[in-house]
């Protein structure tokens, strides 16, 4: 058994190519638009509390901030994974729970904070959500303006600004844990895109 | 060299006639010549040497733009006559796609439909048939197959219900990338079977040793897969230039050169290689035209694919 095992490769996971998967995303932009503009602008907003020094006011500017990551991840995991990547892999129903669950998870966390005043300006933080929001990173990896997703409508570009959400609050626990899944996609996302 | 059926002679014989007689046409006439076609031992159907795969190449889910991309593909195959279209439900969209790309050419004429079971439980393995049926929009199919071993002890009494009622013509089972051989060789001289599929390609020949002597001995029909080895094969041979003796055996690409090679084994019936381009499909069709090469051509490729 572990002799054949050893005899797979990453590629033989993949059973879709490179252009069925800009057709995924090229098919769910379509669907989307034009509430890509309505998004852009969140992302704008939500840079600018990034960039002064997150949450510095209210715990409802918090909980309202906190509030639109968890709906982003439960939308990923009820329309992207669902209704769009499930068309080309099957285990994507899988990754819709786990989305959910991370959307949840998120939820409870920002609830659970006692504080989330006088956090000070990161610039790591900054500097992630400002990819996530407005790097077009498909471009770079051979796709065209049709198939760029972005923070938060694009499952990669939320992982990576739920990092730098998660990179400006005070370290915790379950900080550490709702890391977890997004570094997890990343790094499955980078293997993918070396592999195709 | 491989002898001819005397139709597939005469329409063949017709079809380069006419090239040289209208030269402008020559490139059509060569490239819609009748398909080599093979026996499948256990009913004597003739099949077209060269069918289709449809891993990867045709999991294009919804995207409007790639399903017709995928359908102009189906139709070049079939426009030089390919027959068998070879996928599986483990395959995402695969026949669901098949399934659109066949309704909208409007004709089901003329093909060999292989789909596979993919699960452990025996009742999903009823369900799936059920679902490969709708999806390509067919009553029957010619080959049901259970995908890499899974589970075969218990899907293979479904498989003979099936055949025995008539909605599906043969029975088969299926593994790749060398996996499993063993175990594969043990159900072969069990187990009656018409297909088994299994990889074979100029550069792994494996199955060389027992198993296609074995299926040649049982009277059980081959398809090759991954004839290009995921592509990588054909990748790092278009590196080089096609030796020019290919012509002896009526090739002209490289593609034809490696499907030859695998067709032209006595014990291979079929090679299902996979692609969403046109032009690479034309290609692979062109393997399934003309003549093929001789046991000592066989030798002859191996040694020029190895010194590159």
């Amino acid at each position: 058994m572990i002799s054949e095992l050893s005899t797979y490769r990453i590629t033989d996971f993949l059973m879709f190519s490179k252009e069925a998967l800009f057709g995924v995303y090229e098919s769910y932009n379509q669907a989307l638009w034009p509430v890509q503009i309505l998004f852009l602008l969140l992302s704008l907003i939500l840079l600018g509390y990034f960039a002064r020094g997150f949450l510095l006011r209210t715990r409802r500017e918090y909980l309202l901030i906190s509030g639109a990551f968890s709906l982003a991840w439960i939308y990923q995991g009820l329309v992207f994974h669902t209704q769009y990547l499930s068309q080309i892999i099957w285990a994507a129903h899988y990754i819709a729970w786990l989305s959910l669950i991370q959307g949840i998870l998120l939820l409870v966390f920002a609830f659970s904070s006692k504080s989330a005043t006088g956090i000070r300006k990161n610039w790591l933080s900054v500097s992630l959500f400002f990819i996530a929001a407005f790097a077009p990173l498909e471009i770079l990896w051979g796709g065209s303006f049709s198939t760029v997703t972005l923070f938060p409508w694009g499952m990669s570009p939320l992982a990576l600004g739920t990092l730098a959400y998660l990179a400006n609050q005070p370290p915790r626990l379950l900080s550490f844990m709702l890391a977890v899944f997004p570094l997890l996609y990343l790094l499955a996302k980078l293997v993918i895109s070396l592999e195709l | 060299m491989k002898n001819y059926q005397r139709r597939e002679f005469l329409s063949l014989s017709t079809a380069l006639a006419t090239s040289t007689l209208l030269p402008d046409f020559s490139l059509q006439a060569q490239e819609t010549a009748v398909p080599q076609k093979k026996k499948i031992p256990t009913r004597g159907e003739l099949l077209s040497s060269v069918g289709m795969g449809t891993w990867i190449t045709f999991n294009v889910g919804r995207n409007q733009r790639l399903r017709d991309a995928r359908t102009e593909v189906l139709a070049e195959f079939l426009t030089h006559g390919g027959g068998m279209i070879d996928s599986s439900p483990m395959y995402g969209s695969a026949e669901e796609v098949l399934g659109y790309a066949l309704a909208k050419l409007g004709s089901k004429k003329g093909i060999f439909s292989a789909t596979k079971i993919w699960t452990q439980s025996g009742e999903e393995g009823q369900e799936q048939f059920t679902s490969s049926k709708r999806l390509w929009g067919l009553d029957t199919f010619a080959l049901e197959q259970i995908h890499n071993l899974v589970s075969w002890k218990s899907h293979l009494p479904y498989l003979r219900e099936l055949k025995q009622s008539g909605a599906i013509r043969y029975l088969g089972i299926t593994t790749s990338h060398g996996r499993r051989h063993q175990e594969l060789e043990k159900i072969m001289a069990r187990e009656p079977l018409d297909f088994v599929q299994l990889t074979y390609n100029i550069q792994t020949r494996e199955v060389e040793q027992r198993l296609l002597p074995l299926a040649k001995e049982k009277g059980i029909a081959v398809i090759a897969n991954r004839p290009f080895e995921g592509g990588s094969l054909i990748d790092f041979v278009k590196r080089h230039p096609l030796p020019p003796w290919a012509a002896e055996f009526e090739c002209t690409n490289w593609a034809g050169f490696l499907l030859k090679f695998i067709t032209s084994h006595p014990a291979i019936t079929c090679a299902i290689p996979a692609t969403s381009s046109v032009l690479h499909m034309r290609e692979n069709m062109s393997g399934a035209a003309g003549a093929l090469p001789d046991e000592k051509m066989r030798k002859k490729m191996i040694a020029y694919i190895t010194s590159l």
